[in-house]
Order: structure tokens, then C-alpha cells, then sequence
């Protein structure tokens, strides 16, 4: 490719970066910068020193190790079991495909109280495997627990993630001529060679990105951590929250942020910088003409083991959840369904709960339509300059995800408090807190696309006699317009499902469905346990539906390959 | 989509719900924070709003403690007029970061002195609850384990491995029941507290990081999924377990609270300090302490009122306990000490 | 030598090869031609081993290849836009299968450099995949494919993405490259010149069956069939029936010398019609009766103005094409004639005009097929 020639200059580069440099400047940078000065200035004079008093804590080491390790290895695992589902997706085509890759998302945006109890359900002493234990050998078989363990939470960072891996490295592996790998083939490289050889250093700036939010929301970790892991498991994000929330230690909080945002920078300037050297420009195939149905034999049977593995472990726990919506006290039926429909007082919601359906909807759009915007400006600017200016607009991006949600709550709190500014108390909050969460995704899905868009179709357009605007226009608007609703999808998921950050914003007069599934949660009773369950099922169709929906719409719009 | 359209239906929906914000902020409102556990049933709020002529609106904020930390660190722009549900493991870090103004309601004559737990009257006692130690009843009536009838009981190997109690880092119960061992054992290195923990970690202690996941997750009683018969919760539990079971008539609960290890959360309301609304606030503190309210708030919220002359609901009369001498420690106490209780707990059960 | 024996193949239970048998020897380059979608393609990847054929068996000097995977067949492909690594640069590319070999770098460097020469490229190691034109890009394909040296070399529409002139020269560069290797070549392609220009031998491929086989004079002069013809540009072609020593067209009835090619008489020309449609259709009751029904297809280049000519007909448009003149000649009741005038005075468009054909200017096909015919 041309490197000396980019397709956008640095005057508009520096004009589109102002959008989602201020927002993030206002609503993530300036609240965090008072918290953590609140922390290391208390009373007015700045003590820098406690923050490496902090640091030289014995059980700040324990905790960063174990964090790292918890999260390395959750990482590893979700890209090792995501590979194959990505390349099941990417190259087949099956039955119900669109169906099925749908429901890969639904885990990604389930909150984690939800996930917390499908799999105490599942890994419990009243899981299944515990309840065949003692149909088989009677009532004093030992019985199998997994609860309170790493591998839990290793099991549930992996069901969560393995959407971003299957999407994002599906999304780019679909592209990926296979001609490629077949010519490595006729060389003489067996299929692990060839893959090793070609498709891996293809996909290898995909993976990397992929990898990279993956790492990024195992290391903030929170909910899953502290539901299924043993209460001496503590990462990093579960002492900052404990610090903040509970013990109001502002100066220790701030120590940990300041460490868990520098780890957290350095990761994503390396990743940054690994995506940027390691991109190749290659010819992308339309997702249409490198699919086929997988032959006869070997690989129809390869095919479906991946597939049908890939799904039970994604399915079951949510089977769990539609079971337990359905069992009622006296059997099994859609009393909990009707629930949702009305006021009950017991619930302690101040309105019925398909209420907050309405309301998570709205916030999913307004979140879609502000990180869409700023995510494709951003995009556009990460994807055609290079430097380490575009390195660093990226990382700030990704930041947030790796950023204690308490941290930027209590920010908020302290910083959003001036009017016309105060919105400390407004609905707004939901969606601009969810914007920041969802920017990334937006940008991440759209900036591999535009580095891989082939110069000769450029210059093919410009050849044809197109414009310089008319070439973007025709060449990179269709191939970024994709991406942008790939990332669409998933800021409307994330939207969906974001848990952590609303419960702390969220006002009863506006709650979204996870907050709704929290609250009827936190009320004893078999009938608000049921309720919630089957609010956990409505958003797992809600949001079935509107990934669905998304990639019709992608479906139907211009091929730009 | 064209970008500058996108970018006018950002600003058209910003503006809107911008707009609906605007317009509830008309007349005069006065906003009660309060934890996510608060419930009120339909009219309560809506009577006070007729009788004052204002709007009110509930400002939830997390558990107690991130509710309070929330008003502390915003103390100089306060985000409501009165917030309700500080309690007493919270109640001196509120104190000492002055948030709250000297209130002397009218009402503050029916509820025991006991409760009054600031003479400045910067807090006013709202209800009370009290963590206690529940069975699961089948596995003590038909399984024949023996019933605990002291703390140290818990640590009888006939028990053990049949215990679970949530991590005090991050529970409130879990908190209430650590200040409750250390309120009925005392500091003593050697026949303290840490003892006592030390013998229940040995004799297989299980340990949750919250309420949820100890009830439901682990306790075999009532609505609980798991297997262990004794666990950390509320003195109304049982109450609840009837209320939300099969039959709500029921004469026996599936669940026993035992008058062991009790430890008393008493919660207050105060009036935050640079209120537009003193008046209201202080109206709104005498409304939450009146028999109307009060009436309500054990099947509201599980707990008793503070006023000893409302009747208590026949629910709550059969199946709930009131302990006859609930354990506590002076807020200051608790204040100073907690931390590095936190600490040392940790250390002893889970390091 | 590859022989291929009832081979079958099929897409989504479609059939895209139906009971190919072939034999080809070693050192031949043998070009498969047919339209798209007549299974040339999937022809070479089931020959490469990237498919799996439903039926038949493909050997490649005596060994059975079915079963083996496409990385030990020592079978050479070059893919239709090229397929290079884009993350490799041009040396890389080339010494790629040297290195799968496990090859030392300082051998690998060394052929590189022969073979980079070998195409034209001579110091292009360092070079970007992207950075090359498509006729560069065409020649690092080429000595990729040929770098191990495969016992068998297939290219898959190798001029497919050239410009004219390439595609002109490029062939005879190929030509002489795989001669000096002595390599056998499959070269598939849809462009008839393109491939009777190349080739040693031809074969028609068409719905997934072989439907020709000869060297390229062969099936240029005796094309066996209607629809080979057509696709090899013939346009003067109507049913015909040889008849008492005449050929019967609806241009007119021409002597049977016309079709003599290597001076047939008129009978040996209806006994080879008649012998060649019933093998064809041995056992039909009415094949006998029908063996004097035949395709008649005419030379542009043998037909010449000739005022006692047998046909009549009247000019309707001339075109000038450098060495001759192409006249469309109007004949009432049958197809547009292509007429190539080389010298000589040429008539004015509307003139009548009347026209003979040279001996050996037909061509007889037994049978009439169902084909509508073109006017």
C-alpha cells in the first residue's frame, strides 16, 4: 500500500477526532482526573507519596498478579475455544446460521446477576450433573461443585466473550480470500501449516483487537468475580470497588486506579501498536463468495462437532434460565410471563416491569445513535492516519473498558454537578455512560475494515473517472458502512445489558431490564425469582431480535466487495 | 446516513429527553435518597405529595454504604434534600463528614430511646432490623441435627460444614454478624472474636460474597437452591419465605430465625445539609415516622418500625423474630474499628 | 502421466463434473476450454485434491491420489487472480513451497533467483506483493507454482485479469517455459484462441462433460459437433442433408465436393455420416433412416463470389476486419452467411451476389441437433 499517501488529511483527521475527543474529554477524562485528585490530594495538598505507599502493600501484589492471571487465562481460553466457532461461522454455510451466530451475542449482554445464578444452576449442588449422580448412586454421592472456584469464573468469562472472538475474528476471517490458504496447500503445507503460515498472520490484527477487549473486560471483571468466585479470589476491580463504594479510602482507591489504568494503557498502546504493524492490505472476498456448505464426510462432521460443542456450552446456561422461568410453584407454566404485564407489589418495582423493557429499548437507541456517531468519526480517523497521535485517540477509546465503573460513577458524582451540567440526577446519564462502554466496539468493529480496504479499488474508482469524494463515497462508504453496523449490533447489545454502571445511575422512574432483574432478584420469594428469570429470557430475546435485525439490514445494503 | 443528519437526531434526542427531565423539575420537589432496598407501597409517597403540594422523587444509590459514601463526597452540592437508610455500622462516618442538619421531629416521642443513637439529633431512627442466624427446618426437625442455642455452638463439629455467611468486605449482614460476634466475644486475642473464627473456619465455614448468593445459592431453606441449613439473614426472613410461599396462610415457615448472634441494624433518616427545602425535608422525616408509615414497613421492607405503638402485621407476629437481646456496638466504635476487623477476619478465614 | 477415470463431482448435490476419463501424458499441456460454469475450475481442484469427487479415481504416474491430501500430491496450482500471500513479499512468495520442502535458506535464495529470472522479473525478491501489476503478479504466481518443481503444473485462466497485449505475448513466454521444463500443464481457459494458440492438445468441456478432444488443427478443421463449433467461433451453421451426391442447406444445394475434405466422394461423405451417427446412437430404430439428416457448417474464408455459384443472397453489410472483409450475405429462408472477402472487387452493401464454396469449405457433423439456429 501507499503509506506516504493517506486517504484523509491531518486537518480532517484533527476536525473528525473533536467529537469523540470531547465527549470523552467531559464525561470520562475530567470526572476521573477530580476522583482520583479527591484521592491523592485530600484536604487540598497533593500527597503523591501514599499512592507508592499503597503500592508497596504486600496484598496489592497478590492482588495484581492474581488479576493479571485471571485474566490472561481467561483470554487465552476464549480466543482457543472461539477459533474454531469464528471459522465455523466465517467459512460454512448451515442451517438457521444467521439464527445461531444471533444467539452467540445473547451471553455477551446477559448482566451478570443473570449469568451468576444460570451458572450456580448449572455447576451447584443442584446442577444436573449432581442430580444424575444421585439418580445413579443414591443421595450420598459426593456431589460436584465448581461455584466458588476459578475455574467458574474462567467457565463464565469464556461464555461471555466468546461473541467478541467469534464476530470480530469471524467477521474479518469471512473476508480473507481462501484461495490463499488452498494456494499454500498446493504448496505443500499441510492444513495446521497453512493455517499457521497464512490465514493466522491474515487474521492475527483481528485476533489481536478481539483479544484485546477480551483481556480488558476479564481484567474489570466484576460481577462474575464476585458471584462465582471463592470471597478470597479478589482482582483488582472487586478491591477498587470495596475501597470506593464501601470504605470511601478515596486515597487507596486512587492508588489502584492510577495502576489499573497505566497497566491497562501500556496493554492497549502495545496492542495498538501490533494491530498497526501487523495490518495487511489484501484483497477482502465478499462473506457471500468464500462461504459454502461444508462437504460431505470429514469436514461436514468437523463442522458439526464445532458447532454443536460451540452451542452446547453457550445454550445450556440459558436453557437453565428458560427453565427456571417456566417452573413455577405448581409446576411448569408462563404465570411469570404474565407477571411481567402488571403491578405486583411485591416485586417492589414502582411500575410493571415490562416498563423497563420500554425503557432499556430507548436507551439501547440513544446509545447506538451517539456511539455510532462518534465510533465511525473515530474510526475514520484510527483507521486512515497512522502515528502515535492515532495510537494514543485509540487507546483512550478503549480506556473506559478498562476503568472501574465505580470510579467513573463516583467521577460523575463529583465533576457533573455545575448546571447547566448537572447530571448527576438526569436520565441522560444512562446513555452517555453506556456510549462510553459501547464507543469502542463501534470503533474496533470499523477501523480493521478500513485498513484493509484494497488502494486498487481506490485507484480502480479514481480510474473510472470518481472524484476524490465520489471514490470515498463509493469505495470506503459501502465497506465502512458495514462495519459501522457490525459495530451498531454490538453497541445496541452492549446497551442492552450494560449492568454495573446503571444500577449506579439508574433512577426508579427510568430502570432498564438488567437493573429491573437485579432489583426482583434482590426480593425473596419463588415468584420474584421466576419473574426475574423470565425477564432474563425476554432480554435474551430482545436482544436475539435486534442482532437479528441488524445484520438483515447489513444483509440487504449495497456489496461492496 | 448522512453524518450532519445524524448528528441533528443526537441533539434532537439528547434535547428531548433533556426536555422531559426539564419539565418534572417544575414546582417544587424534594428528592429522597435512599439504598436500592427501599420500597414504599402505592399512595404512601403519593398521600405526602397531596398533603404538601410537592413532588417527590426517589433518588436510589446503591447499598447503604455507597449511598452514604455518594452523599458524603457530594456533600458541598447535595444530590437530594433527605436521605434515608444510614445505619448504625455507617452512621458515624456520615456524622463526622457533617453531612446531615440537627432535626428534632415530633415524632421522635414514640420510638424508645435506645434507638436514638445521636444526642445531636442530626439522625432520626426510621426502623429497625435485626441479622440473625435462620435453619433450614426440615434438616433440624427430620434430619436431626442439634438445634445452636449460643454461638459457640457453631463451632460444635455436630455442625459442622453446615454453616454459610457472607464476607463482611461485602455484605452488609456479613458485616452485622462479624460486629455481632465481636460484640458478644469480645477483643481478647485469646477467647475473642478471632478465636471464635478460627474454630468456624475449622469446623468448615462457607463463605458468599453477598446476601443472594448465601440465601439462594447456598441455604437449603425455603427458597434457597443449596445445601448447607444455616445461614446469615434477617430476623423476618421466615416472615418472607410465608409471604412469598405457596401459601401465604401457611402456619409454619419452611425457615426458623433463632434468637443466637443477633445484631441490630437500626437505619435513620437525616436532612442534608444546603437543602433548598428545610421544611419539607423536616415534614417529610415526621411523615416516615408517623403510624401510617411505620404501619407499612415490615412487609415493605422486612423490617420492624422504630415506634413500639404500631401493631405489627399477623405475618410477622407468627413467623418473624424479635430477639429478646439483640447485640450492637456504639456507631464510633464500629466506625474505628472496622477496617481493620475486616483485616483481620479475612486474614483468619480466608488467607 | 495423469489419468483421470469416471470422474464425478457435485456442489450442493448439483453435478458439476459427470464421468470425465482422461489421459494425459507427460510433458503434453493440455488446455481445457469451455464456457464459465462448464466445471473447468472445479476440474483442477479436484485433480489438486481441494475437493472430494463422488466418484472416480484420478492417478498421477501410477499412484492413486484419491484419499491423499492436497499437500503430498506434488501437484502445482496456480489460481485464477493469482492467490498470493499478501503478507509476504515476492521472494517469500516464491521460495514458499521451497520452504514447506524444508528447503536451507541459501538453496532457497539461489532458486528464487533462477526463477525469477525464468519469468522475466529478475531482482524483484524485496518487491511487495501489492506494488506489482497484474502481469508482475502473473509471473510471481507462475514461478511459485513452478518453484518445487511439480510433476504436474495446473493454471487456472492465467491471462484471466491481463490486458490484450499481455495476453497475446504472454502465452508463447509460457509456451516456451514449459517446454524448456518439460512439464505437463493443465491450462484451463474460455478463450478459444487463447487456448488453440497454447496448447498441444485441446479438450471441450461443456455442463461438466468432455464433449472434444483433438489437437488444436483437429477440432479446427473437424470440430465433432454442433456446439463445439459454435464455441469455437464457427457461424455459418444449418441442418443439411446429403442426398444423391448433392449437400441439401437451406443457402442452396452445394456439390458434395464441398465437404470432401481429403477428396472424399459424395457416398464416402454420407457413409461417414451415416457410421458416425449410428455408433453414436447405436440401437436407435431410426438412426439408419436419419443418417442422411447432418449439420452443415461453412468456412467464411471458402466462400468466394462466383456468378454460377449455388447460393443467392444479397450483401448487407460489410466490415472491415485488416486482412479481409467481412460481408454479411442475406439468403432468404436461411441464417445470416459470414462471408470473408480477400481480394478482388468488393460488392456494394444491397448488391445481390452469388456465391461458391471452395472443395473442403464444408464441414459435415452427422445429426441435427435440437440448437435453434442464429439468423
Amino acid at each position: 500500500m501507499d503509506r506516504h499517501r493517506p486517504a484523509l488529511t491531518r486537518r480532517w483527521a484533527l476536525l473528525l477526532a473533536l467529537a469523540p475527543l470531547a465527549f470523552l474529554g467531559l464525561f470520562f477524562l475530567w470526572p476521573v482526573a477530580n476522583i482520583l485528585a479527591l484521592g491523592l490530594a485530600p484536604g487540598g495538598h497533593w500527597e503523591p507519596g501514599t499512592v507508592v505507599d499503597t503500592w508497596r502493600q504486600p496484598f496489592v501484589l497478590d492482588i495484581v498478579l492474581f488479576t493479571l492471571a485471571l485474566a490472561g487465562l481467561s483470554t487465552l481460553l476464549t480466543v482457543l475455544l472461539g477459533m474454531p466457532a469464528a471459522w465455523v461461522f466465517a467459512r460454512f454455510d448451515f442451517p438457521a446460521k444467521r439464527v445461531l451466530r444471533a444467539l452467540t451475542v445473547v451471553p455477551f449482554v446477559l448482566p451478570t446477576v443473570v449469568v451468576g445464578a444460570a451458572f450456580l444452576a448449572l455447576l451447584g449442588p443442584r446442577s444436573p450433573i449432581n442430580a444424575v449422580g444421585e439418580l445413579l448412586f443414591g443421595a450420598n454421592v459426593p456431589q460436584v461443585r465448581l461455584d466458588g472456584s476459578v475455574g467458574a469464573i474462567l467457565l463464565a468469562h469464556v461464555f461471555y466473550n466468546i461473541a467478541v472472538i467469534i464476530r470480530m475474528v469471524g467477521g474479518m476471517w469471512a473476508h480473507v480470500d481462501p484461495r490463499t490458504e488452498e494456494a499454500a496447500r498446493m504448496l505443500g503445507a499441510s492444513p495446521a501449516r497453512a493455517f499457521r503460515e497464512v490465514t493466522w498472520p491474515l487474521l492475527r490484527p483481528a485476533v489481536i483487537s478481539a483479544a484485546s477487549i477480551v483481556f480488558l473486560f476479564t481484567v474489570t471483571s466484576f460481577g462474575v468475580v464476585l458471584l462465582l468466585g471463592s470471597p478470597r479470589d479478589t482482582t483488582l476491580e472487586v478491591e477498587i470497588y470495596r475501597q470506593t463504594a464501601i470504605l470511601l479510602d478515596l486515597p487507596t482507591a486512587a492508588a489502584l486506579t492510577i495502576l489499573q489504568m497505566s497497566g491497562v494503557l501500556v496493554l492497549l498502546l502495545a496492542s495498538a501498536r501490533a494491530q498497526e504493524r501487523l495490518s495487511i492490505q489484501q484483497r477482502l472476498r465478499s462473506a457471500s463468495e468464500t462461504v459454502r456448505r461444508p462437504r460431505p464426510g470429514r469436514e461436514r462432521a468437523i463442522v458439526a462437532v464445532v458447532l454443536a460443542a460451540t452451542l452446547a456450552f453457550m445454550v445450556t446456561p440459558l436453557l437453565i434460565l428458560v427453565e427456571r422461568s417456566l417452573a413455577g410453584p405448581a409446576g411448569y407454566g408462563v404465570d411469570a410471563y404474565g407477571a411481567l404485564l402488571g403491578e405486583d407489589p411485591r416485586m417492589r418495582l414502582t411500575s410493571a416491569p415490562w416498563h423497563a423493557v420500554v425503557d432499556s429499548l430507548t436507551f439501547a437507541a440513544a446509545t447506538t445513535l451517539i456511539a455510532g456517531t462518534l465510533g465511525v468519526l473515530a474510526a475514520a480517523v484510527v483507521g486512515y492516519r497512522r502515528g502515535w497521535l492515532v495510537r494514543g485517540l485509540d487507546a483512550l477509546i478503549m480506556l473506559p473498558l478498562g476503568t472501574s465503573a465505580v470510579i467513573v460513577g463516583f467521577g460523575f458524582l463529583v465533576s457533573l454537578d455545575t448546571p447547566p451540567l448537572d447530571l448527576r440526577t438526569s436520565v441522560l446519564l444512562i446513555p452517555i455512560a453506556h456510549a462510553l462502554i459501547a464507543l469502542p466496539f463501534v470503533m474496533r468493529a470499523v477501523v480493521p475494515v478500513i485498513r484493509s480496504i484494497d488502494d486498487h479499488l481506490r485507484e480502480a474508482a479514481a480510474v473510472l473517472g470518481a472524484s476524490p469524494a465520489r471514490t470515498w463515497r463509493e469505495v470506503d462508504g459501502p465497506i465502512l458502512a458495514r462495519g459501522a453496523l457490525v459495530g451498531a449490533g454490538f453497541a445496541f447489545a452492549v446497551s442492552l445489558g450494560e449492568f454495573g454502571a446503571t444500577l449506579f445511575i439508574a433512577r426508579p422512574d427510568s430502570i432498564t431490564i438488567p437493573v429491573a432483574i437485579f432489583r426482583l432478584l434482590g426480593q425473596p420469594g419463588a415468584s420474584n425469582f421466576a419473574a426475574a428469570m423470565s425477564l432474563s429470557v425476554v432480554l435474551m430475546v430482545l436482544t436475539a431480535t435486534a442482532v437479528l435485525l441488524i445484520e438483515r439490514l447489513r444483509g440487504s445494503g449495497p456489496q461492496p466487495f | 446516513m448522512s453524518r450532519p443528519r445524524s448528528i441533528a437526531i443526537v441533539l434532537a434526542s439528547s434535547l428531548l429527553l433533556g426536555g422531559s427531565v426539564g419539565a418534572a423539575a417544575q414546582g417544587r420537589t424534594l428528592t429522597l435518597m435512599t439504598h436500592d432496598s427501599f420500597y414504599l407501597p402505592d399512595g404512601v409517597i403519593e398521600s405526602f405529595e397531596a398533603a404538601h403540594d410537592v413532588d417527590v422523587k426517589l433518588l436510589p444509590a446503591g447499598d447503604a454504604g455507597t449511598m452514604v459514601n455518594q452523599a458524603i463526597l457530594t456533600v458541598d452540592r447535595p444530590l437530594a434534600d433527605v436521605l434515608y437508610g444510614v445505619d448504625n455500622t455507617f452512621l458515624s462516618r456520615a456524622l463526622a463528614a457533617d453531612i446531615f442538619e440537627p432535626y428534632q421531629s415530633p415524632e421522635l416521642a414514640a420510638v424508645p430511646v435506645d434507638l436514638r443513637s445521636d444526642p445531636e439529633g442530626r439522625v432520626t431512627p426510621i426502623d429497625v432490623a435485626d441479622v440473625c442466624l435462620n435453619l433450614d427446618r426440615s434438616a433440624f426437625d427430620v434430619g436431626g441435627l442439634p438445634v445452636p442455642a449460643r454461638l459457640e455452638d457453631l463451632a460444635d463439629p455436630a455442625l459442622a460444614g453446615q454453616l454459610v455467611v457472607e464476607n463482611p468486605a461485602t455484605s452488609s449482614p456479613g458485616l452485622a454478624f462479624l460486629l455481632a460476634t465481636i460484640a458478644y466475644f469480645g477483643e481478647d486475642p485469646e477467647s475473642g472474636w478471632t478465636a471464635f473464627w478460627s474454630d468456624l473456619r475449622a469446623n468448615e465455614v462457607t463463605v458468599t460474597s453477598g446476601w443472594e448468593e448465601a440465601y439462594y445459592g447456598q441455604f437449603s431453606g425455603g427458597t434457597g437452591e443449596g445445601s448447607l441449613p444455616i445461614v446469615v439473614s434477617y430476623a423476618s426472613s421466615p416472615a418472607a419465605e410465608v409471604l412469598f410461599g405457596p401459601d401465604p396462610e401457611a402456619h409454619e415457615s419452611p425457615t426458623l430465625a433463632i434468637d443466637v448472634g443477633c445484631f441490630r441494624q437500626i437505619e435513620f433518616a437525616g436532612i442534608l445539609r444546603g437543602t433548598d427545602e428545610p421544611e419539607l425535608a423536616g415534614a417529610l422525616i415526621d411523615y416516615l415516622l408517623s403510624p401510617e408509615v411505620q404501619a407499612e414497613l415490615p412487609l415493605a421492607m422486612y423490617v420492624y418500625p422504630a415506634r413500639q405503638d404500631v401493631p405489627l402485621p399477623a405475618v410477622f407476629e407468627q413467623h418473624a423474630l424479635v430477639p429478646s437481646a439483640p447485640l450492637s456496638l456504639d456507631p464510633a466504635v464500629i466506625d474505628a474499628g472496622r477496617e481493620g476487623w475486616i483485616r483481620e477476619w479475612t486474614d483468619i478465614v480466608l488467607r | 502421466m495423469l489419468q483421470l477415470e469416471g470422474l464425478s463431482a457435485a456442489y450442493d448435490d448439483a453435478d458439476v463434473l459427470r464421468h470425465i476419463s482422461l489421459v494425459v501424458p507427460a510433458g503434453q499441456l493440455l488446455c481445457v476450454l469451455g464456457p464459465s460454469g462448464s466445471g473447468k475450475s472445479t476440474l483442477l481442484r479436484v485433480i489438486a485434491g481441494l475437493e472430494v469427487p463422488t466418484a472416480g479415481s484420478v492417478h498421477l504416474d501410477g499412484r492413486d491420489l484419491v484419499g491423499v491430501p492436497p499437500h503430498e500430491r506434488d501437484v502445482g496450482l496456480m489460481f485464477q487472480d493469482y492467490a498470493l500471500f499478501p503478507h509476504r513479499d515476492v521472494g517469500e512468495n516464491v521460495a514458499f513451497g521451497l520452504r514447506m520442502q524444508g528447503q536451507g535458506t541459501a538453496a532457497r535464495r539461489h532458486r528464487v533467483t533462477e526463477l525469477l529470472e525464468l519469468v522475466g522479473l529478475p531482482g524483484a525478491e524485496r518487491r511487495s506483493v501489492s506494488q506489482l501489476s497484474g502481469g508482475e503478479q502473473q509471473r510471481v504466481a507462475l514461478a511459485r507454482a513452478l518453484a518445487t518443481s511439480p510433476r504436474l503444473l495446473m493454471l487456472d485462466e492465467p491471462m484471466g485479469s491481463l490486458d490484450r497485449s499481455l495476453r497475446e505475448r504472454l502465452p508463447d513466454e509460457l509456451r516456451t517455459i514449459f517446454s524448456q521444463l518439460g512439464l505437463t500443464v493443465i491450462y484451463v481457459t474460455h478463450d478459444q484462441d487463447e487456448a488453440l494458440g497454447v496448447a498441444d492438445r485441446v479438450v471441450l468441456l461443456n455442463e461438466g462433460r468432455l464433449v472434444a478432444d483433438g489437437t488444436p488443427e483437429e477440432l479446427w478443421t473437424t470440430p465433432p459437433d454442433e456446439w463445439t463449433a459454435r464455441f469455437l467461433g464457427f457461424r455459418n451453421i444449418a441442418p443439411g442433408w446429403i442426398n444423391h451426391g448433392s449437400l441439401q442447406t437451406p443457402w442452396g444445394d452445394l456439390p458434395a465436393e464441398a465437404a470432401a475434405a481429403a477428396g472424399m466422394t459424395a457416398a464416402e461423405v454420407a457413409e461417414t455420416a451415416a457410421a458416425e451417427t449410428a455408433a453414436a446412437d447405436a440401437g436407435s430404430a431410426d438412426s439408419i433412416d436419419a443418417a442422411s439428416a447432418v449439420t452443415v457448417v461453412l468456412r467464411p474464408g471458402s466462400l468466394v463470389a462466383d456468378a454460377a455459384g449455388p447460393i443467392a443472397g444479397r450483401v448487407s453489410a460489410r466490415r472491415f476486419r485488416g486482412d479481409h472483409v467481412l460481408l454479411l450475405v442475406e439468403v432468404p429462408d436461411a441464417p445470416l452467411l459470414h462471408v470473408e472477402a480477400r481480394d478482388g472487387e468488393l460488392p456494394a452493401v444491397g448488391a445481390a451476389i452469388r456465391l461458391a464454396v471452395l472443395p473442403g469449405g464444408a464441414h459435415v457433423i452427422a445429426g441435427q441437433s435440437a440448437l435453434p439456429f442464429v439468423t
